[in-house]
């Protein structure tokens, strides 16, 4: 069934598709939400956030639009939300920027502990350089590095132009290579 | 076509977002260019570097807590009912009240256009009554009385 479809059965109180949502698109509303935030409690809870929002408001959704566009655009809103909130109530998670705490507990790990050593600090270096790209960047190189969203889909979730979100991407490209040195080199 | 004109259409190139023309025209520059080469290859190397950063998957609690928070934010059946009952109580108390005002309202207008009918009818019924009749009773005890409750 299409999501539009979908969409209009939850508006007419149907559980069933509501669920159908959220399993088709919580993996990837998921990651997203903890790569944005960068840590998955915070993650999850944010995740949460963006299906519940569309819940509360499924008389408002319209079927012009593209279910999955409209969730990424609520995921980048309430992301940014909670990075902002986190940085007024300055709760910074530094014990996950140091990156002492996996990412996915699942995820398969070089044996060797100099290997886990260089792993971790490796992804400790990449999360800190993407955290640091201004937030429209960020934005747009998360969608496209890892949703895979083409050009006119980033732009529609960012509200913006694809000739904007070409620009954004050259820029975080740059940005990440300078400040991705000792990775790349 | 110099390198800053293939530079701003570098980063679509590398995502396959150009137009076949243009895309064939970047191509053509990279192979007599090494300079746009090596920046590509920069940039490649960024874009490998990202992925660095697992993915992450979901608890197994979160469905359960989704569904406890929409639960949470529904009424309960005795708040339902509530919610159902109070506009069509409200509905039906000003439905009464506007059947009550358009009664009084009726009878007034009607007063107000025949009030000499009204009078006489009211007059009509006390005029004549037979001799010792309970209104005859009633006319003189009146008549007696009325003097002097207005002195």
């Amino acid at each position: 069934m299409q999501d539009t479809d979908l969409m209009l059965r939850v508006q007419k109180g149907d559980e069933a598709a509501f669920n159908k949502i959220v399993e088709k698109y919580q993996g990837r509303i998921l990651d997203l939400c903890t790569r944005y935030v960068g840590n998955p409690a915070d993650g999850e809870e944010v995740a949460m956030d963006v299906f519940f929002q569309l819940y509360r408001t499924r008389l408002d959704y319209r079927p012009e639009a593209k279910l999955s566009t409209y969730l990424y655009r609520i995921a980048v809103n309430r992301s940014l939300n909670r990075i902002r909130d986190r940085k007024r109530r300055r709760l910074v998670s530094f014990e996950w920027l140091r990156g002492d705490r996996p990412f996915d507990p699942g995820a398969p790990e070089d044996d060797r502990p100099d290997a886990r050593l260089e792993t971790k600090e490796r992804e400790s270096l990449v999360r800190r350089a993407v955290d640091r790209l201004p937030e429209k960047q960020k934005t747009a190189l998360l969608l496209r590095k890892y949703e895979d969203l083409s050009y006119e889909e980033i732009a529609s979730a960012m509200g913006t132009t694809v000739s904007a979100v070409e620009s954004l991407l050259f820029r975080a490209r740059e940005t990440l290579k300078k400040n991705l040195r000792p990775v790349i080199s | 076509m110099n390198c800053r004109d293939i530079e701003k259409w570098l980063s679509a190139f590398m995502d396959g977002e150009l137009a076949p023309a243009r895309k064939d025209a970047v191509a053509s520059h990279l192979g007599t260019c090494e300079a746009c080469r090596s920046r590509l290859a920069e940039w490649e190397a960024v874009w490998r570097a990202l992925d660095a950063l697992p993915a992450a998957a979901p608890s197994p609690a979160f469905r359960g807590r989704l569904a406890a928070r929409i639960h949470e934010t529904r009424p309960a059946a005795s708040e339902r009912l509530e919610r159902f009952l109070i506009p069509v109580s409200a509905a039906a108390v000003a439905l009464l009240g506007f059947w009550i005002g358009y009664i009084a309202g009726g009878r007034q207008a009607a007063a107000a256009q025949f009030p000499e009918s009204a009078e006489a009818v009211y007059l009509d019924s006390f005029s004549s009554v037979p001799t010792a009749s309970l209104g005859d009773v009633y006319l003189s005890l009146n008549n007696a009385i009325e003097p002097e409750e207005t002195r």
